[in-house]
């Protein structure tokens, strides 16, 4: 019944796309509006999610964890709360100063430290063992190079030839991975359409 | 321990000292280096000049606030712009932490929306988060009205007068999109259904992403992150966050050659040594 139903929407959504028709468009766009409703829930689930897993944490006092669990439920309820008062010009402030002067430079900061992680990674494993390394290895001195505007200064083909890696090979691969992901979606589309991808539903 | 051993095996910590270094160190003693202006960043440019009096310029803020540092300044380099020129702007965020980059923004160029009297409401509008990812686009493309129905600040719609005149894919003239991320589903909604000219407004490290779709003409241009923005700024003479931060570029890109180079001039030794030693 259900693969039946998905297998309707799926065509429905299809010929939408092609065929102008009042009461067919009317229909996809109100699908198309549920869909945006059903995400919005899915919000609601991801908080409910995550209260039932700190709580599981809190109650059974798991080590090492519980404490950081309460630290995640406060931090959700105050957000929450913050939240809904920031369109009051009580709440306003608080929130502003939570997202602005807290949550972004924290989350820009937690990404940060990936850089450096990465900067200790080249150094310890970017050394030339095969001629797949040494390619590598050139065209990733090309790319830093194209970016940073002292390569220019130092030699004007510098910035032209990273230029070259950028627009001819690697695009090339990427196109490749793109028509592939595309093609891999028509297929998984028609698989939808007559009922063979049953991995949505929990099913092989 | 020879030195090649010693720098084989020197302590992680000097590293990320380095790096910092490299970092801070061109933010405290700026130099002036000269910087060539993309063909790419140009022709966005032009294409917000070209555009005339009363066009729509749509936002889509499609990032997470890791991604300010980089997406910031040419976020507010090209905002900036937009509000020099009579032009009306809507913003809208297809991820919860959209809106406070959003606001975050405006904020920044506020200077811009005072000194040209632009108004809330009439000349710009934040549509605030909308959920519902692809839905939520192609949804926004076809009816905008049947989408949101209250703006960023709780506003009903109906009481924003340049919402009138947006009501989907046919009122919008150019769209942003603030992006750290592949741009499929947007080629999809905005390039094919919705037959938009846009503009990403990306991270470095997703530009390769982006080049097949500019070849096929599926996007107008990009503005590549922080070097995107210093050229913007150029281009604009608004200098700010992007200029500043390109020594700071150089500086930290140059750190990380050389580092790959004197692990590599190591390494060579030590094979040398080891086969001289056999």
């Amino acid at each position: 019944m259900i693969l039946t139903v998905q297998a309707i929407l799926t065509v429905l959504m299809i010929v939408d796309f092609f065929v102008t028709n009042p009461s067919l468009n009317e229909l996809a766009r109100q699908l198309t509006n549920t869909a945006i409703v059903l995400g919005g829930f899915t919000l609601s689930l991801g908080a409910a999610a995550l209260a039932r897993f700190h709580i599981n944490h809190i109650t059974k006092r798991t080590a090492k964890e519980w404490y950081y669990s309460i630290w995640t439920l406060v931090c959700v309820v105050l957000t929450f709360s913050l939240g809904l008062a920031s369109t009051t010009p009580f709440g306003k402030p608080g929130y502003d100063f939570l997202t602005q002067t807290l949550l972004a430079p924290f989350s820009a900061a937690i990404y940060a430290i990936a850089g450096f992680c990465m900067f200790s990674l080249m150094f310890r494993s970017f050394v030339g063992r095969s001629v797949e390394v040494v390619i590598f290895l050139i065209s990733a001195f090309l790319l830093l190079m194209k970016n940073a505007p002292i390569a220019e200064v130092i030699w004007s083909g510098l910035p032209i030839m990273g230029d070259w890696v950028n627009n001819v090979p690697s695009m090339a691969g990427l196109r490749g991975i793109t028509i592939g992901a595309g093609v891999g979606l028509v297929a998984s589309v028609v698989r939808g359409i007559l009922g063979l991808e049953r991995g949505g539903l929990g099913r092989e | 321990m020879g030195w090649a051993q010693g720098i084989a095996k020197i302590d992680t910590r000097w590293l990320y000292l380095a790096l910092l270094l490299s970092f801070a160190l061109p933010l405290v003693l700026p130099t002036a280096i000269p910087l060539k202006i993309s063909g790419e960043t140009r022709i966005v440019y032009d294409a917000v000049e070209a555009l005339p009096a009363g066009s729509v310029v749509a936002i889509d803020v499609f990032c997470s606030l890791s991604s300010v540092p980089e997406l910031q300044p040419p976020a507010v380099a090209v905002t900036a712009h937009l509000f020099t020129r009579p032009l009306k702007v809507v913003i809208w965020a297809l991820v919860p932490e959209g809106p406070i980059f959003a606001q975050m923004v405006i904020d920044k160029v506020k200077p811009e929306i005072e000194r040209y009297g632009k108004k809330y409401g009439e000349d710009y509008v934040l549509l605030g988060y909308i959920a519902g990812a692809e839905a939520a686009m192609s949804a926004l493309m076809k009816d905008t009205r049947a989408v949101v129905t209250r703006d960023q600040y709780n506003n009903p719609i109906e009481k924003l007068p340049l919402m009138d005149s947006v009501r989907g894919a046919k009122d919008i003239n150019l769209l942003f999109c603030w992006m750290a991320a592949q741009p499929d589903e947007r080629i999809r909604q905005y390039s094919v259904f919705g037959g938009i000219k846009w503009v990403p407004i990306n991270v470095s490290a997703w530009l390769s992403g982006l080049r097949p779709y500019l070849e096929a003409k599926q996007i107008l241009s990009f503005v590549n992150g922080l070097r995107g923005a210093a050229e913007y700024e150029y281009l604009t003479k608004r200098y700010s966050r992007g200029t500043a931060s390109m020594g700071m570029l150089s500086i930290s890109h140059l750190m990380v050659v050389g580092a790959i180079i004197l692990a590599n001039v190591t390494f060579l030794y030590a094979q040398q040594k080891s086969k001289r030693g056999n």
